[in-house]
């Protein structure tokens, strides 16, 4: 089974381009502006979300300031920006190699299409996840060397959660597992594109529009929209990390440690981002295998 | 004598257009199979339809004895191509090339091996450098160690002198001499210089507009080409060209 | 003419008298500050639970500062607790304190099974804080079970006193406290909402909680007046 010989081959490939260490210098870059302004500026940050509440409580904005909290900001950035930096090199996996006239000397060796196209998905799967790890590392243990820990408060449009300290952790890493899976779709969805392409400026534009699309579609909150488009639209499902911090409580109106809300909600945005890579893998494989190489 | 390559009835069609119209030709094992055609002949649709890079409308395609469809795997390990101009990538250096293409051939040749292949081509001075610091003559040169590295039965070259100067033309011509002499392989070549050709070829195939023209062994040929009244193609010194020249109209 | 002039005199004068300090009400917060005088700063450990519709906050370990008269602090060391700017009520001398008042009695309420007398106080400085109080106490045991205290900048506070083994120096083991909250809503699409099909807490009456649970108290060993700073 050839697979891995030629996901081993993708994984070098990519690891060989300098455009590849861009998207890493970026995240960096990105994730320490972020850290700078909130250490500058993060008092009237938490102020626009608490300026309602000024007058009624106290609000203790050193300890809302802390790692964990800028680290939530700052995967705020994975909707928008990360998906273009996959894209980037997702996009390129068969519209690159086909503008670049490499993807017929690949495909005249003994592999198959099938797994030409799932290779090189998955070589674009291990690239998020080492980006997300790479992310990981300076969002969260960065911003907790700057900030220091302490509880973590999440703020809703209706309503604000509190998390202790102690029930955090966990909550990260299924976020960032969850995070990879949004980002795995995405990738999924600019190898599907780049099939089509002869130029991978096409799919990397292409998949950054949709995502901007869906996600306008989705924040407008137009009724028409909200019933049909947004429960099956994968920018509403690419959100879910985000319910790993959405807490439980009970009805003396105590969060639960350890719990989740709606946790079968959050099931369900897996099977439906699962359910995305699917499809848009076998499509992006069938269409291969039908394809005229003629670049 | 046996066949390595059977081609019949092949035919493709690109909506109104058809590229290779009902072509039917063999290619004896151990021979250098000269295909030859003008410019939008079909040549490069029928040898992208060999390497399985375009499916046929039509027709089938049996190699070392296997229809191509249902034995794509066993065949292509043992076929090595170089299909228009050789796109590399421009990041990777010579023996890196050669390392990917040959686990995607199947096989895991020795450092050594490699190194020696690449000497073989004349790129030995330059193994360790990126493909983007190459000419386009070393690229062709790389480009055919990256057929060659699974050491394939049939090697099928489209146009392997482009870029090459005079001296990388006559190194070319002694290498398919001899890897199809020395070596027993057999070599499909197209190529525009039809004094090469006519210098290496044992068997030729021509076609024009997607038909065949003429498919004849290189000896039958020439005797067809000096029974032309030469005088009336004095600018062509070639038998082979001037009989190409007649076929097609020209 | 004269009569209806008379009639309006007599009733200024109903409304003067009634208002006027009960001599029994005064006497009673007299009494009671007097037991509550006997602290004059503690540390208490505590539980604190937050129950507001649109905070979902843990169970908070907090500890309470206070020192006389009117200091008090709650405070989260080890985590994040958005404490209610009108705990500070939970301190009654805030209440008993007051020097320029009038107190009258305006009769009897039973609270958590303990008849109380209920006893209504308006400041008449300006610059005070509170503009009136209603405190609960129970008049054998001198203790205050229930305050209702109204700012000017916080709104109202209803406060609920439960007593245990310091009962005998005014301080609480559990203290449940009601006020008003403002409603909490954020800009569309600013916060980017992960829609997991839970309704919005918004739109239902805004009325928050907080229970204080005591559970070790340290008596008069002195406090910094920085740390409530």
């Amino acid at each position: 089974m050839m697979f891995f010989e030629v996901l081993r081959i993708e994984l070098f490939k990519i690891f060989r381009r300098p455009r590849t260490f861009i998207a890493f210098g970026a995240i960096a870059l990105i994730i320490l502006l972020i850290q700078f302004a909130l250490k500058v500026n993060g008092n009237e940050f938490i102020l626009f979300f608490t300026d309602s509440q000024t007058d009624t409580f106290e609000i203790p904005f050193g300890g809302i300031l802390n790692g964990y909290f800028v680290c939530v900001a700052v995967l705020h950035i994975i909707l928008v920006h990360v998906p273009l930096l996959v894209a980037l090199i997702a996009g390129d996996m068969i519209a690159g190699e086909a503008n670049s006239g490499t993807l017929r000397m690949l495909a005249t060796k003994s592999v198959t299409r099938t797994e030409l196209v799932l290779a090189k998905f998955a070589a674009s799967a291990v690239y998020v996840i080492l980006l997300l790890l790479w992310m990981a590392l300076f969002a969260l243990v960065g911003s907790l060397l700057l900030f220091g820990a302490n509880d973590l408060v999440v703020f809703k449009e209706t309503d604000l959660h509190i998390i202790s300290n102690t029930d955090v952790v966990w909550r990260f890493i299924a976020a960032f597992f969850f995070a990879a899976l949004a980002l795995i779709m995405i990738a999924a969805l600019s190898v599907f594109l780049s099939v089509f392409a002869e130029n991978s400026l096409g799919p990397i534009v292409a998949t950054v529009c949709i995502v901007i699309v869906f996600t306008i579609l989705q924040q407008l909150k137009v009724p028409v929209f909200e019933q049909t488009i947004n429960p099956w639209s994968f920018t509403t499902h690419m959100l879910g990390w985000k319910g790993f911090f959405y807490v439980e409580k009970s009805a003396d109106g105590v969060t639960i440690p350890g719990s989740i809300e709606n946790p079968i909600a959050l099931v369900k945005s897996g099977a439906i981002l699962l359910g995305y890579i699917t499809l848009f893998i076998s499509a992006a494989v069938w269409a291969f295998r039908k394809k005229d190489i003629l670049s | 004598m046996t066949t390595v390559l059977d081609v019949k009835g092949l035919t493709k069609r690109f909506a109104e257009l058809t590229a290779v119209d009902d072509l039917s030709f063999s290619v004896p094992a151990g021979s250098v199979y000269g295909f030859l055609g003008q410019n939008g002949a079909g040549k490069s649709t029928t040898i992208r339809m060999l390497l399985t890079l375009i499916s046929p409308t039509a027709g089938e395609i049996t190699l070392f004895g296997l229809p191509l469809a249902s034995h794509r795997f066993d065949i292509l390990s043992k076929v090595g191509a170089i299909v228009e101009k050789p796109d590399l990538y421009k990041y990777l250096n010579g023996v890196e090339h050669l390392r990917i293409f040959s686990r995607l051939s199947g096989v895991r040749p020795q450092e050594n091996k490699l190194k020696d292949l690449l000497n073989m081509v004349g790129l030995g001075a330059r193994l360790t450098s990126r493909v983007g610091t190459y000419s386009q003559g070393m690229r062709q040169r790389l480009a055919l160690a990256c057929a060659l590295v699974n050491d394939p039965d049939l090697l099928i070259l489209d146009e392997p002198t482009n870029g090459l100067d005079p001296q990388g033309i006559a190194d070319m011509r002694q290498l398919i001499l001899h890897l199809s002499r020395e070596q027993g392989k057999t070599i499909i070549v197209s190529s525009h210089l039809l004094s090469e050709i006519e210098m290496i070829a044992d068997q030729v195939l021509i076609i024009d507009k997607g038909k065949k023209l003429m498919e004849a062994s290189m000896q039958t040929i020439l005797q067809k080409a000096t029974a032309l009244d030469v005088q009336q193609l004095p600018s062509h010194r070639y038998f082979l060209e001037a009989y190409f020249l007649s076929l097609t109209g020209q | 003419m004269k009569k209806i002039i008379l009639a309006l005199f007599s009733l200024l004068l109903l409304v003067a008298a009634a208002q006027a300090s009960d001599p029994t009400a005064v006497a009673l917060l007299a009494s009671v500050k007097k037991k509550y005088d006997l602290v004059n700063d503690y540390s208490a450990r505590a539980r604190l639970v937050t129950n507001v519709i649109f905070i979902k906050a843990p169970v908070s370990q907090v500890t309470v500062y206070y020192r006389k008269p009117d200091q008090l602090l709650v405070k989260n060391e080890k985590g994040i607790s958005f404490i209610p700017k009108g705990t500070v009520h939970i301190n009654m001398n805030n209440v008993l304190g007051l020097t320029n008042f009038e107190a009258v009695l305006s009769g009897t309420e039973t609270v958590d099974g303990v008849l109380c007398t209920v006893v209504k106080i308006f400041p008449l400085s300006e610059e005070e804080s509170i503009t009136r109080a209603t405190l609960y106490i129970d008049p054998t045991q001198l203790l205050v079970r229930r305050s209702v205290v109204s700012t000017k900048e916080s709104g109202t506070y209803s406060i609920k006193m439960k007593y245990g083994s310091y009962s005998w120096c005014g301080l609480p083991s559990e203290v449940a406290m009601e006020f008003n909250t403002r409603d909490y809503k954020l800009p569309k699409g600013t916060t980017l909402d992960y829609d997991n099909g839970t309704p919005k807490a918004s739109g239902l009456p805004q009325k928050g909680k907080v229970l204080i649970q005591y559970q070790a108290y340290t008596l008069n060993k002195g406090l910094p007046a920085s740390l409530f700073r």
